[in-house]
């Protein structure tokens, strides 16, 4: 079933994560292939944005955990429907979309943390996109020039961004031991106690419409 | 669509069955006959077992059916993207030179997935005693969703992403693993009497006499939250009954691990054990180490390490995040029973342990060179230089650039120093920025420090060095760690820095810091792993294929081919066999160190140009090279230009270029080749 609502490259957006992109949507254009719904909010944490193609990653990243989780629960198995199928009150899809928001939020609480002391200056998706984009042409310019280049010669959008993330949370970590004097030990428990605490004072705002227009047929 | 009338399958099948049996004159009676080049495609949400599988509206259902099939060379099995898998992917059959089977995607949308976590142990894709494989453009997971890490006594059970395995199959040949999204495998840290570095995300193992592996490219593969390891490649058979020596001859060959992305890894990132002359380039590695068990005497990690190995290139890659449980947490090591590694050109940061760890014993002639490390060692025990069981002998470690910030952070330190007799080795023009309140300690006799930059502290135990600097470097802009390569290029040197043309000049030097500029052969290089000079290119032999005058012999069936320059960018002139006997050219030129030639190709079969090193012409060795992606040309013809990967060996006077492609004499051409010193 396709919902009347769903706009045609949205569902794409969601096919490409979920399955292949029926060519009656829109043609076949099947990746993300607007920044326009791409740069959608979809939550805010501490009135810091979380927008669709960020949840679209995260949701590429929770897939297989989804499909696991419906097998050894439901001994599910992939059909048409799959993702929109009643396992006992559960579907896949809600599934996959409440683990990639939490990841999502978890992430952006720690973002905003870093931000705070100064460790990165843009935490926003559109500008993660943006600085993703530019590495990939960078990276096809250096190879072409045979010149250094670490890593794939394409970063995958998850890859990269999780890239950054570990750089941001390494040095983050490398402020706090040499700024308190902290053994890496108590550092480590430092950060994850900062984690815990801006999760549980994290002002969360879903942007219900768009999170309910995440479907797919 | 994918409704098909019963009758109309069976018509179907009953059509390829007669084309089977009237094309290969297969018996009629077997069911399990299938044609070479035959690609099948598999649909987990509208396939069916009982289709054809060879078309996408007639595709396979399960793994169950691929499993049961012997798949013939050239054969393909297409999964289609969207699709999930629970259960073992386990193909039966082997490709052939040239014709391997290739596991792959099609369709749109994420990667088919293979989901193992059902499985009570092993791979969720598995190939054992086969050969010639491409397994590509997978999502894999393998996760039994229940701790199976093991205690300090008990093992847990392996678990692999991929896992191919010799097992007695002898020496298998030709894998390529390629653009696998492999995650959450929760493979055993402890797995009790089996080797626990040999289990993870993407696993190849032989474990007999006569085991091994030949010809294989694991490249382009993003692989995070597994254990053990990340991507591990294993055989187990270096030596011939004494596990202290290493023997070529039992080495497997023809090993590279490049452009991968390794992260959050329980134990190591990339591990090669028991092969001569593999190549580990442009990885990422990130996040080694994340698991420890209390008690367990196997819990070192580290990021990217070659060990009972010969002749390792470990190079252009970055590791980052390495953490130390109760040791190690460097983010690269050469290991035991390695000889002739070369780690140059590397990217080091924020790994708790170090950069480095050298490990003593049954180790020796490593090359540590022009690699930059960034606040490694901050965990404060090892050092950024770590040596275990004393130093390996022959180690030399030179314009290396290391920054060191604030707190304690050793810059060299040694694990049982005295341990074992100390070697010889060499510590020279690198650049020790070192902000740290760490100390040096190593074994008192055995080293030599020379021509080297300690700036900022200072501690007592700083080594004399009798060519010390001790100025401020002047690097453009120090202190970051932060990701992307740009950050190196703070730790250049200004022009006015006291570091730049002052090192010490040292023969065989790689031809390249880190940024790939020139090194002199005959000036002084600047310390640290940048060369602040401008050096010119080195002379060269250049030979445009229209003569012999250049090269200085070759075999009787090489000649000329002046035929379609237009095939071949304009080039009037290369040099072509006139049989597919195996032939050669040979060029004599003292002390050459590089190479580009400029091939073309017409069936793009690179494999069969090869190029061998001599010092006197009579002993050869194969010289381990890279080449650009072909570039069609015209009329079916493409152009690359081949490179050695490293520098020539030290004292190279001829260079031998080997043609030896069977299906063709004139499919292969040299258009031209510079020779450099």
């Amino acid at each position: 079933m396709i919902k009347k609502r769903l706009g045609v490259i949205f569902a794409c957006l969601l096919a490409a994560i979920l399955g292949g992109c029926a060519v009656h949507h829109d043609g076949g254009k099947e990746s993300i292939a607007s920044n326009v719904h791409a740069d959608e909010i979809v939550a805010k944490v501490n009135g810091e944005p979380i927008r669709l193609g960020e949840l679209a990653l995260l949701m590429a990243r929770k897939r297989s955990e989804t499909i696991r989780y419906f097998f050894d629960t439901y001994q599910a198995e992939d059909s048409a429907e799959y993702w929109t199928t009643d396992y006992e009150g559960e579907r896949p899809i809600d599934w996959l979309k409440a683990a990639a928001l939490e990841e999502a939020v978890r992430i952006k609480v720690q973002q905003i943390i870093a931000k705070d002391e100064g460790i990165v200056e843009r935490i926003d998706y559109t500008a993660f996109r943006e600085d993703w984009q530019k590495e990939n042409e960078r990276r096809l310019k250096a190879a072409e020039k045979k010149e250094l280049l670490y890593g794939p010669l394409q970063y995958e959008e998850n890859t990269y961004y999780d890239y950054l993330f570990s750089n941001m949370v390494l040095q983050y970590k490398e402020m706090l031991r040499e700024r308190d004097g902290l053994s890496v030990a108590e550092g480590e428990r430092r950060y994850e106690e900062q984690v815990t605490k801006g999760l549980g004072s994290a002002a969360k705002a879903t942007e219900w419409e768009v999170y309910n227009r995440i479907e797919t047929q | 669509m994918f409704r098909m009338t019963l009758a109309r399958k069976w018509g179907m099948l009953a059509i390829i069955a007669i084309l089977l049996v009237s094309t290969l004159g297969l018996p009629g009676s077997s069911d399990k006959a299938y044609a070479a080049n035959t690609t099948y495609y598999v649909d987990s949400a509208a396939g069916s077992d009982s289709a054809s599988g060879t078309s996408t509206s007639t595709a396979w259902k399960t793994l169950t059916k691929v499993n049961a099939v012997t798949f013939q060379p050239g054969d393909k099995i297409l999964f289609k993207k969207g699709g999930s898998w629970n259960g073992q992917l386990h193909p039966l059959g082997s490709g052939s030179a040239g014709n391997p089977i290739t596991i792959d995607a099609y369709g749109t949308g994420s990667r088919p997935l293979i989901n193992g976590g059902s499985i009570a142990s092993g791979a969720a894709v598995y190939l054992v005693n086969q050969q010639y494989w491409v397994i590509q453009n997978l999502e894999i997971t393998n996760h039994s969703g229940s701790d199976n890490s093991g205690t300090a006594t008990v093992g847990g059970v392996p678990r692999h992403g991929i896992y191919i395995e010799s097992n007695g199959g002898g020496k298998l040949n030709y894998f390529r693993i390629a653009n696998n999204y492999v995650h959450d495998v929760n493979g055993c840290f402890n797995c009790g009497a089996v080797a626990p570095h040999t289990n993870g995300g993407i696993s190849m193992f032989a474990g007999g006499g006569y085991d091994g592996f030949n010809d294989v490219i694991v490249e382009n593969n993003t692989v995070d939250h597994v254990g053990r390891n990340g991507i591990n490649i294993w055989d187990a058979s270096y030596h011939t009954g004494d596990q202290t020596v290493v023997v070529a001859s039992q080495l497997s060959t023809g090993l590279k691990v490049q452009n991968n992305s390794v992260s959050y890894t329980d134990g190591d990132g990339i591990l090669v054990f028991g092969f001569k002359d593999s190549i580990i380039q442009y990885n990422v590695a990130n996040g080694a180490g994340q698991k420890m068990i209390a008690g367990f005497n196997m819990n070192a990690s580290a990021g990217i390490w070659p060990t009972r190995s010969i002749g390792t290139i470990v190079q252009y890659n970055e590791a980052y995040g390495t953490r130390t449980t109760d040791t190690d947490g460097q983010g690269f090591d050469i290991d035991l029973g390695h000889y002739g590694a070369i780690l140059q050109h590397n990217y080091s940061h924020d790994n708790e342990g170090g950069f480095i760890l050298l490990m003593g014993p049954y180790t020796n002639t490593s090359t540590i060179r022009y690699n930059l490390s960034v606040n490694d060692a901050y965990g404060g025990e090892k050092g950024v230089f770590t040596f275990s069981w004393g130093v390996p002998e022959g180690t030399n470690i030179y314009n290396n650039t290391i920054y060191i910030g604030s707190g304690l952070k050793n810059p060299i330190y040694c694990d049982g120093c005295d341990a074992s007799t100390p070697g010889n080795w060499s510590f020279k023009n690198n650049v020790i920025y070192n902000m740290g309140s760490g100390t040096y300690s190593y074994p008192s006799v055995g080293a030599t420090f020379d021509y080297n930059l300690f700036y900022g502290n200072h501690p007592a135990s700083e080594p004399a060095d009798a060519h010390k600097l001790t100025s401020n470097p002047l690097f453009v802009s120090a202190g970051s760690s932060a990701p992307g390569l740009s950050t190196a290029d703070g730790y250049k040197l200004a022009s006015a820095s006291p570091a730049a043309g002052s090192g010490l000049l040292i023969a065989g030097n790689g031809g390249k810091d880190y940024f790939g500029d020139i090194l002199s052969n005959t000036a002084a290089p600047s310390r640290g792993f940048h060369e602040a000079g401008t050096f010119t290119a080195p002379t060269q032999l250049i030979d445009e294929a229209s003569d012999w005058s250049v090269s200085s012999s070759h075999s009787t069936n090489m000649e000329f081919d002046t035929t379609n320059p237009a095939y071949f960018n304009g080039d009037a002139s290369r040099i072509k066999r006139s049989s597919t006997a195996t032939g050669y050219v040979i060029y004599n030129y003292a002390d050459m160190l590089q190479f580009t030639a400029s091939i073309y190709e017409f069936n793009i079969n690179l494999t069969k140009v090869k190029f061998y090193s001599s010092p006197n012409g009579t002993t050869w060795t194969l010289v381990s090279s890279s080449n650009t992606t072909p570039v069609a040309t015209a009329a079916g013809w493409a152009a690359t230009q081949y490179t050695p990967i490293a520098n020539l060996p030290v004292g190279t006077n001829y260079l031998k270029v080997e043609f030896s492609d069977t299906t063709s004499a004139w499919g292969t051409q040299l258009g031209r080749i510079v020779i450099s010193k």
